[in-house]
């Protein structure tokens, strides 16, 4: 339970970037054994203020109060021998090797001139223990899931005893479940003793796990709230600096008895997808709910010529279709954001208008069928005006636009094709609470200008709120369908999760502990 | 011009340097330096350096490897590499040497070379795709047995031809006062350029080197565009084995021995990324030139064969060092 004694002490930290002011004058405190939040939206000044803390940057001016006493960090290895650790968002494990080698990769008991695998697995036990988690200490990283790898990267922090836990966007690649678990192991530490600062998109989840919030606007600090003492429109009126009034945009109206744009019918993929069934309309937002691995991005793979299926037929407008290559859907007015922004959707090194024009490029020929530079530009202004992306150039590289813009430019990557139907896989991952509620405004213009769009959301919230229908997919079979008046949270929750939630049913059950 | 000075004197931040350099084209900026010191340092080394007549016989001299570089450009900015370019130029040499001592037209027998360079690239590309295998080690087997069927059919030894044709006349002549083999280079490095940088398929081969995934997601075919790539590359070093046997009018059972070297070595010299996603013909052309100079000037210093493969091996490692570094400011 959180003390009143406090454990971190920022005072005035400042810190520029060329003309970036990214942390202007921050002061707060974190009491020792809370959950403290850190919210704000993309360049906020989160992921600064964390690297600065985690060694990573130093304050252009101010001081950081470790207990009381006045710290200074060179370099990430002094902060963690300070007892500060962070788990980023994206992390890196060493697949080829066992939970207990990747927790002390780099850090490595010896003894003699050995590893001391003994010791090393111990304590790797020992923290998994503590952690309340049933993850087999020799098991190989790579037959590990997402989530169970991520504990991994809590456990790292455990062994070496850090008072201060840094968490950016721990839960971005979990499914609720798992989300879930992940907070009960917060609750464990936070028992021990244990301070975590918790960096979180997802307010709903910052208001579950966190005891206070701080709020950073545009490098500012706006406040640190109880939680008790606050609620959800408020603290995003504090990102934001504006009200929201409706989180989603009213839906188009659709003509029911137009001809289905897409007919799916008996479709089926060994191991995947059984037997699936469904239409969808020009102007209609068709939801798909499931947990990861449901087979939903199976389905949008085959619908898009990525991955053949075994048995079934699609019919797409009229026509059956079996595309052997996805450069044929695409001919045929199929597009697809991949769930997978930065491995899948971009190039991250190119800049933003190679990006916005890599599919349409046979559109910008002149004569001599070389790629007009004049016309990339220009399509690539275009998209930059009509999505309101903040790129300053269209030859700024996608790897430094925030997450919500690098979005924006994979949607205008497949705008420019003018698609007739859609496949969004997750789009609003990772992003900003501004970029995602314009990305719900564009998906209703979209539907409204009367594309078809196939819509897979890892926030249930979303896929209830922006569909027309929504989908329950488990275990590759639609199992339940809901219209949107109809649909109410916690039911469909209870067919997305089968109706036992929560029950363990980890993929390693051993224990060798 | 006012205006002008107090930009000068202001710091440009490296955003804007970024943008400058795309404005300018001048990704290859670094290695036209490297070039243009060298040749400055070089004539002060020797004053028959900086003659044109030495300089057209270095163009002649890099033209051979540097042609392999052009199609190495294409390989390395797919992600991939191929090494088997220069055992490459033995078998096919040997083959239209052989060809044309048979009696049969030399010009067809060229053609006959090209079509066997494309079939030995598919070949290397096709392996790869097929058994997924990284195209270092496909290629390090296939230039073994481009090499052993060479040596083996030609017993080892010279061929010289003896037909008279125009082909066989075309390589020791000059057009608009360049030598034939530096003509062609020129030639083949401006269309390559324009291919890399401005055709589709060059943008689809850098986003397939870039990364794979994306590009896969975003409709390209990336097997087919590595295939090409591996064809095209067999492809230019027929051509460059036409040029070679047109110039010589001998086939030698060493020729094209360690030319791949050189041809990645001017490559990476022209900023060619061995993690694919990015490369430049222009580049490539420069960096051969690069060390055709060296190679060059230090001869004419009097610097041995022994020290002139130091000298030459420790500019490189420099040019590459000073390539990166000017790469990563870029990105």
């Amino acid at each position: 339970m959180p003390s009143n004694e406090t454990i971190l002490d920022l005072e005035n930290i400042d810190k520029r970037f060329g003309g970036v002011h990214a942390l202007n004058n921050v002061s707060f405190s974190v009491l020792e054994g809370e959950v403290h939040a850190i919210v704000g939206e993309n360049g906020a000044g989160k992921s600064t203020l964390m690297k600065i803390l985690a060694g990573n940057y130093k304050p252009d001016t101010g001081r950081i109060l470790l207990s009381g006493k006045e710290v200074e960090f060179n370099n990430p290895h002094q902060a963690h021998m300070a007892g500060i650790s962070i788990i980023y968002q994206e992390f890196y494990c060493f697949p080829s090797l066992s939970v207990v080698a990747n927790v002390f990769a780099g850090k490595e008991i010896i003894k003699n001139i050995f590893l001391d695998e003994k010791e090393m697995r111990k304590r790797v036990c020992d923290v998994l223990n503590r952690m309340g988690v049933k993850i087999d200490p020799d098991a190989t990283a790579r037959d590990l899931s997402v989530a169970d790898q991520q504990i991994i990267e809590i456990a790292k922090a455990l062994v070496y005893e850090s008072k201060i836990v840094i968490m950016d966007e721990p839960n971005s690649a979990l499914t609720d479940k798992e989300t879930k678990a992940l907070f009960e192991i917060i609750n464990r530490m936070k028992k021990q003793g244990i301070t975590i600062l918790y960096i979180s998109h997802r307010l709903e989840e910052v208001f579950q796990i966190c005891d206070r919030i701080t709020v950073l606007r545009d490098g500012h600090f706006m406040g640190t709230w109880e939680k008790t003492k606050t609620n959800i429109p408020f603290i995003i009126s504090q990102m934001i600096g504006r009200k929201l009034d409706e989180a989603f945009p009213k839906r188009s109206t659709i003509h029911w008895e137009a001809t289905p744009i897409l007919k799916v019918k008996n479709l089926s993929l060994e191991n995947s997808l059984d037997n699936v069934n469904f239409e969808i309309r020009a102007g209609e937002v068709l939801g798909f709910a499931g947990l990861e691995g449901s087979g939903i991005r199976e389905l949008f793979h085959i619908l898009f010529g990525l991955q053949k299926f075994t048995s079934g037929e699609i019919l797409y407008q009229g026509n059956k279709q079996d595309y052997s290559f996805s450069d044929q859907a695409i001919k045929a007015g199929w597009g697809l954001i991949p769930a997978n922004r930065r491995d899948h959707g971009l190039i991250m090194r190119w800049t933003v208008k190679e990006n916005i024009t890599l599919v349409i490029l046979k559109r910008l020929l002149n004569a001599m069928k070389l790629i007009r530079r004049s016309a990339v530009d220009s399509v690539a202004a275009d998209y930059i005006t009509k999505l309101r992306i903040s790129a300053g150039s269209s030859d700024k590289i996608a790897l430094d636009l925030s997450g919500g813009n690098q979005q924006k430019v994979v949607i205008s990557k497949w705008l420019a094709t003018n698609p007739r139907i859609l496949l969004l896989d997750d789009p609003t991952r990772g992003i900003d609470v501004g970029a995602k509620s314009e990305i719900y405004n564009l998906i209703q213009d979209l539907s409204k200008q009367g594309l078809a769009i196939l819509f897979n959301s890892s926030e249930i919230d979303e896929v209830i709120g922006l569909s027309h229908r929504i989908l329950v997919v488990r275990q590759g079979k639609i199992i339940k369908e809901f219209n949107h008046q109809e649909a109410e949270k916690s039911e469909v929750l209870r067919f997305v999760s089968g109706n036992f939630d929560y029950i363990e049913d980890r993929k390693f059950e051993k224990q060798n502990c | 011009m006012q205006n002008l000075f107090n930009n000068k004197k202001k710091k440009i931040s490296t955003v804007e340097e970024k943008e400058i350099r795309r404005k300018l084209h001048f990704d290859e900026i670094g290695v036209l330096a490297a070039v243009l010191v060298m040749i400055l340092l070089l004539s002060l080394g020797s004053p028959y350096f900086l003659t044109a007549n030495n300089l057209l016989n270095v163009g002649r001299q890099v033209s051979f490897y540097g042609l392999l570089a052009i199609g190495l450009s294409f390989v390395i900015g797919s992600g991939q590499i191929d090494i088997s370019v220069g055992r490459l130029i033995t078998l096919i040499t040997f083959v239209m040497a052989w060809l044309m001592n048979k009696g049969i037209n030399p010009w067809l027998a060229f053609g006959i070379g090209i079509g066997l360079g494309a079939l030995c690239g598919l070949l290397n590309g096709g392996l790869s795709l097929f058994f997924n295998v990284h195209p270092m080690i496909i290629t390090l087997g296939t230039q073994n047995l481009f090499w052993g069927l060479a040596v083996g059919l030609s017993n080892a030894k010279p061929i010289v031809v003896w037909q008279k044709s125009s082909f066989l006349e075309l390589g020791p002549g000059k057009i608009l006062g360049f030598p034939v083999p530096f003509f062609i280079f020129i030639l083949i490095a401006l269309l390559g350029q324009i291919v890399l940088k401005k055709s589709v398929f060059g943008r689809h081969v850098l986003a397939v080197g870039a990364n794979r995934h994306a590009a896969i997601y975003a409709g390209i075919n990336e097997r087919k565009v590595r295939l090409a790539t591996m064809v095209m590359s067999g492809v230019v070093a027929a051509l460059a084995a036409g040029v070679i046997l047109s110039f010589f009018q001998t086939f030698d059972p060493n020729v094209g021995s360690g030319m791949e070297m050189d041809a990645i070595g001017a490559a990476v010299i022209g900023g060619a990324d061995l993690n694919g996603g990015y490369a430049s013909v222009l580049g490539a052309f420069l960096g051969a030139f690069l060390i055709g100079i060296l190679r060059n000037g230090l001869v004419l210093m009097g610097v041995g064969a022994y020290w002139n493969n130091f000298v030459t091996g420790a500019v490189i490692l420099i040019a590459v060092a000073v390539s990166t570094a000017l790469k990563s400011q870029r990105k």
